[in-house]
């Protein structure tokens, strides 16, 4: 290193050297994507694409497309495509075992950083965090999060977050597109007509947040509820073969050489499709036709879910309920109609219909559902507390509470049957109500 | 063979600066001797859950930001010739060290650089041994915040704080503009009154949250005449470090909400560096050794 020695007068012309070297930055230096976020990723950029059939053929080339993947996919595009649209926000979890496909149908959907929000992990949806005297620089996603779909690719990490209830309260409170927090330091955010869905993606274990007074706000869909044999041993197959291919693709760190060339072009369209969904939301959904049969099947379905994922509350023992199904109505006739527009159909279709009619049935699988099942297969003639017991793996006191709050919601009623000579024995069925609807709705076909 | 530090995360703090605690796994409460007051009879501790420290003598406690900030005050009662430390980083007057809050720890016999949050609280301790090293578990800083002026129009941006320092000293005694400056004595004329320098700890260090100092100002990025070199295992030509990180800070700026007016940067030379200059030059070396 050169001895320091210069004198003020050397440094001034020092200085005047060093301000002739002076620039303005290149454009190329201003075109970082960080715009708002404070991201430092640099993902994959979206190809067009306004096809529905051109995206499946995509991804049938990149992996094996199985009904749940299709079904998973066509959901998520849907709850992103009615981000913007009046009424209910449809929040998703999209459920299925460890390497099902989740992440990467997360991880193309996250290719459109638009309209999508991918986060893996947050420690809650405000804050209060000031970084200037006027606090008027906002550190909340909420902020981030405007318009567009937050999408979490590992639901089972958040539920480790230390304060998950007060996420999920959050989340709660959002959900009504309107907020209003106060923190200790003196500063308030207030959020009024907040446009956001919240697509939660992870393994059966997100279950957990389905008490129905949290988990209401969220429609599942499951993308394989066990693993078939059969086709594990297919899939495996192909994964093994696309593995042993590309062992000589190199990567450069770059998002775009992370993936086979054939994901990565699919994922790049599915981000193609959300902009074209986007884009035209209205006038596509302005173009679909409905019958009142339709809207009868989801007005059903709602009922049918609210009963079925309605449990004791665990907040207060005193009175039993359900929720009322006028939110489920909503969420899934937008349902229904916003898969119309993924799907490129110009109505409420039977294929239409078919999936929201799985979407209802993954929301209100668990055990009432597993109940009801055994109630309507035994008919008016009842089934024994043990029987039900051993149907959900419960013990019978657990099982006997869980009836008990199904009678008073109006779901199933006990009576004494005749099961010998003299003998009778305490039995329970499902209401007429319940029965008809389960009929209707085609629960148990 | 790297060591693995074992001292757990809210105590590093404290050992770095030299208080020696005593714990083990099994600890909740660290005691040592209370580096403010000295009582020696182990009141002052330290919560190894929350990183939390308190003397029962003197009554001090809080965090350790509060803990540091303390020590700084300590530190600076204290009476210290600046001028070696001036020589030694080619600094014309020692006062730029003073006034840019540099403290002696007698503790560590060393030098303390402080590093401000945005809201010019202090908030990190750097100390230097050849080279600066952050107190861990705080993060980086930004130097220079003690000075910074919001209503200032223009801001220079430098790689470490010697640099800041020595631009700073340069600019309290000169006039004019960027087209060409002059030497004056009138404080009332000097750059400093339209310009601010601040300064990152290092070409690769900026944090978004620090983009509100800049917004709507014209912001000069003077980082070091750095060189491309090979990377040792593959290679390859890595593009000059100083470079990278003066672009690294024109995204983030530019990606701002609130983005600066302007954004320039210091162009050593064609491909971002100046071959005939050494590898590493800086602004410092620029000032105290350049001639025509």
């Amino acid at each position: 290193m050169p001895k320091l020695t210069n004198s003020l007068e050397k440094r001034i012309e020092a200085l005047n050297f060093l301000f002739s070297l002076l620039k303005p930055v290149p454009k190329e230096w201003l075109s970082g994507e960080n715009s708002g976020e404070k991201s430092k990723a640099k993902g994959m950029q979206p190809l067009p694409c306004n096809n529905y059939r051109e995206l499946c053929a995509a991804w049938k080339g990149a992996l094996k497309w199985t009904d749940g993947l299709d079904r998973a996919l066509c959901v998520m595009l849907a709850a992103i495509a009615s981000v913007e649209t009046l009424g209910e926000q449809l929040w998703v979890k999209i459920i299925g075992p460890a390497s099902c496909g989740k992440s990467t149908l997360c991880e193309a959907v996250s290719v459109n950083r638009r309209y999508v929000l991918a986060k893996s992990t947050i420690r809650g949806f405000h804050s209060g965090y000031q970084t200037d005297d006027k606090a008027e620089e906002d550190h909340s996603l909420v902020a981030l999060l405007s318009g567009k779909a937050l999408v979490t690719k590992d639901g089972d990490t958040l539920l480790q977050a230390p304060n998950v209830k007060q996420i999920l309260a959050e989340g709660r409170d959002l959900y009504d597109r309107v907020s209003r927090t106060h923190y200790r330091n003196k500063t308030s955010r207030d959020y009024v007509g907040v446009r956001m869905v919240w697509l939660l993606c992870g393994t059966s274990s997100l279950r957990s947040i389905d008490q129905s007074e949290l988990g209401e706000r969220f429609l599942d869909c499951v993308i394989m509820e066990g693993i078939d044999d059969a086709m594990e041993d297919e899939v495996g197959w192909l994964v093994a073969n696309r593995t042993q291919r590309n062992l000589g693709l190199p990567t450069d760190g770059r998002v775009e050489t992370q993936y086979p060339p054939e994901l990565r072009k699919a994922m790049q369209l599915t981000g193609g499709y959300i902009d074209y969904l986007r884009e035209n939301t209205n006038e596509l959904l302005n173009g679909v036709r409905h019958s009142p049969e339709a809207l009868k099947m989801c007005q059903r379905l709602a009922k049918f879910i609210a009963i079925m994922r309605a449990r004791p509350s665990i907040m207060q023992g005193e009175s039993a309920e359900r929720e009322f199904s006028a939110r489920l109505i909503q969420q899934l006739i937008r349902l229904a109609n916003c898969l119309a527009i993924v799907m490129n159909r110009g109505e409420l279709d039977e294929e239409v219909l078919h999936r929201v009619w799985q979407v209802a049935m993954d929301t209100a699988r668990g055990s009432t559902l597993k109940l009801a099942k055994s109630m309507y297969e035994e008919g008016d003639n009842g089934c024994a507390i043990r029987s039900l017991a051993s149907d959900i793996s419960q013990s019978d006191y657990t099982t006997r509470n869980l009836m008990r709050f199904l009678r008073k919601i109006g779901g199933v009623q006990c009576f004494s049957a005749e099961i010998g000579k003299g003998l009778r024995a305490e039995r329970w069925r499902l209401t007429p109500g319940l029965k008809k609807l389960c009929e209707e709705v085609k629960a148990f076909p | 063979m790297p060591q693995i530090n074992k001292t757990p995360k809210s105590l590093q703090p404290y050992e770095f600066h030299g208080v020696d605690l005593m714990w083990d796994e099994s600890t909740e409460n660290a005691p040592a001797l209370c580096p403010f007051c000295g009582n020696d009879n182990r009141k002052f501790s330290v919560e190894v859950a929350t990183g939390q420290f308190h003397c029962w003598t003197c009554g001090a406690g809080g965090n350790a930001t509060t803990f540091l900030r303390k020590l700084w005050d300590e530190y600076d009662r204290e009476t210290v010739d600046y001028t070696p430390l001036a020589r030694e980083r080619g600094l014309l007057y020692p006062d730029t060290l003073m006034l840019w809050q540099v403290v002696y720890s007698w503790r560590l016999e060393s030098w303390l650089i402080p590093g401000y949050g945005i809201n010019g609280k202090m908030s990190q301790l750097y100390k230097y041994s050849n080279r600066l090293y952050p107190t861990p578990t705080l993060g980086h800083k930004l130097h220079g915040m003690n000075l910074y002026n919001p209503n200032h129009d223009y801001v220079f941006l430098c790689e470490g704080p010697w640099d800041g320092m020595s631009l700073w000293e340069v600019l309290r005694y000169a006039e004019g503009d960027l087209e060409e400056v002059n030497v004056t004595a009138n404080k009332q004329n000097n750059l400093l009154e339209t310009c601010s320098v601040l300064a990152v700890p290092g070409a690769m260090v900026f944090f978004e949250q620090w983009c509100s100092l800049f917004s709507g100002k014209n912001v000069y990025l003077v980082y070091d005449n750095d060189h491309p070199r090979k990377h040792p295992r593959t290679g390859k030509t890595l593009p000059p470090a100083g470079l990278v990180g003066m672009k690294r800070t024109a995204e983030i700026l530019s990606g701002a909400k609130e983005p600066p007016a302007e954004i320039h940067y210091l162009c050593w030379g064609e491909g971002g560096f100046m071959s005939d200059l050494p590898n590493g030059y800086d602004i410092r070396d620029t000032l105290s050794t350049w001639r025509k």
